[in-house]
């Protein structure tokens, strides 16, 4: 009988926190892949998130509205983005 | 056999049918080419089965089966029809005056095409393909609009388009919102797009869909916003994602969406990025954004399983970086912690 052994982490956010990768995700609780490293992560507060989370609806239907554009024109980089991107 | 489903289709084969019935007779009886008499026959036996597979339903006089096959000859025959209206398009100038001419009537078969058509041809000139309705795609129409984005908005001749037809989609690559905002489209077979390289908002608000159809699009990279707006949708069927690098909003805004069956997830080594809440975003973000999947019933949880865990890549064992794969709350309550390490296991960040 073969037995593997996985370590897993779940990154649990303090009272009034939200974790967040600086890639849009927003999350109270997150189970890493075996593959993926706690300090890809970090807290905000409630307040930070929640305005996030608002430019995040907008910016989505944006995205949504330009998608068929963009495709029909490719280019490198959507439309929306600044001249001189930084990469979060 | 569930009897209700098959009530629906025969109530939907029997609205088809009769629909496209009615206006052949009209345009037959008016000013369509004598060419298209020959058809009258056939009109008249879809026509019956249609009526007998619709009876048989309401009444409940026949069995299920019976009353299925009954649909499924009426659908076949009304598809033959289209077909064969398409054909004497193709073959004869007197009938291409006739469809053109009578673009704004109400006859389901050519306007389905038509609208197929002009979708098409509001592409731009890399992306036309072959749907069977190539002489409809010759010809120049002065009030088509001239993006593809204004397809579809704010022109009332497409929003009642109830069903597709089985078309051919070997050739398409770029089938961007090619049936966006069909706001009345209920059915869509099964497509198989070997060439598609973009799906990107194909059947956004398209408002009264309720299950997708099944997509094989295996170069398919883009499948971003999809399905976004579509708020009557409950099943994505299962569609091949094993080429996607663009994900985002895949099913954003699908309030009503429970099961999505996705094949292949997670293959490619990385996402493609978008900017998002002012920084680069992985092309997966808001993919599942407001849905409620893997909720309800056993099939939609079954969903959530096989396409994050049975069906999808091994990323962790090929050494690709992670995805974050954001899911609804109401969809993390139904994972086990087993099946979360073991989704985990496979190089996939739950958030």
């Amino acid at each position: 009988m073969n037995t593997t052994e996985r370590k897993f982490t779940i990154l649990t956010a303090s009272e009034g926190h939200t974790i967040t990768d600086d890639r849009g995700t927003l999350s109270k609780e997150v189970w890493l892949a075996v593959n993926d490293t706690p300090d890809r992560w970090r807290e905000i507060t409630d307040d930070e998130a929640d305005a996030l989370r608002q430019a995040a609806e907008a910016q989505a239907q944006a995205a949504l509205n330009n998608a068929e554009e963009e495709d029909a024109s490719p280019s490198d980089t959507p439309s929306t983005s600044p001249e001189n991107p930084t990469e979060a | 056999m569930d009897t209700k489903i098959n009530f629906l289709t025969l109530k939907k084969a029997y609205k088809y049918a009769s629909d496209l019935c009615a206006a052949l007779r009209q345009e037959l009886s008016s000013s369509f080419t004598t060419r298209l008499n020959n058809l009258d026959t056939k009109v008249s036996s879809c026509s019956s089965y249609a009526n007998l597979a619709y009876t048989r339903a309401n009444a409940a006089q026949s069995t299920a089966s019976d009353a299925a096959d009954d649909a499924a000859n009426a659908q076949a025959t009304a598809d033959g029809i289209v077909r064969e209206l398409k054909s004497l398009h193709d073959t004869d100038a007197g009938c291409q005056q006739e469809f053109w001419a009578a673009k704004e009537t109400a006859h389901p078969g050519y306007k389905v095409a038509y609208l197929i058509a002009q979708r098409f041809n509001a592409l731009s000139a890399t992306s036309k393909i072959n749907l069977n309705f190539a002489h409809l795609i010759k010809y120049p129409n002065q009030d088509v609009p001239t993006t593809s984005a204004s397809w579809g908005r704010g022109n009332g001749a497409n929003t009642d388009v109830v069903f597709l037809p089985d078309l051919d989609y070997s050739t398409p690559q770029n089938m961007a919102g090619v049936y966006r905002s069909l706001g009345a489209l209920t059915h869509v077979p099964d497509i198989k797009a070997p060439a598609a390289t973009t799906l990107c908002s194909t059947f956004a608000e398209c408002k009264a869909l309720q299950t997708s159809p099944s997509i094989q699009a295996p170069r398919c990279t883009n499948f971003s916003g999809i399905f976004g707006h579509c708020v009557e949708l409950v099943t994505i069927s299962t569609i091949d994602v094993s080429a996607a690098t663009m994900l985002n909003c895949f099913a954003y805004n699908c309030p009503k969406v429970t099961t999505i069956n996705l094949t292949g997830f997670g293959t490619p080594e990385t996402l493609e990025d978008y900017w998002e809440m002012e920084s680069w975003s992985p092309g997966l973000s808001n993919a599942f954004k407001g849905t409620k999947w893997g909720t309800g019933s056993d099939e939609a949880r079954q969903s959530l399983i096989d396409t994050l865990l049975t069906h999808s890549f091994d990323r962790a064992a090929a050494g690709y970086e992670p995805w974050t794969v954001r899911l609804a709350n109401v969809t993390k309550a139904v994972l086990t912690d087993e099946e979360k390490a073991q989704i985990a296991a496979k190089g996939y960040t739950i958030a």
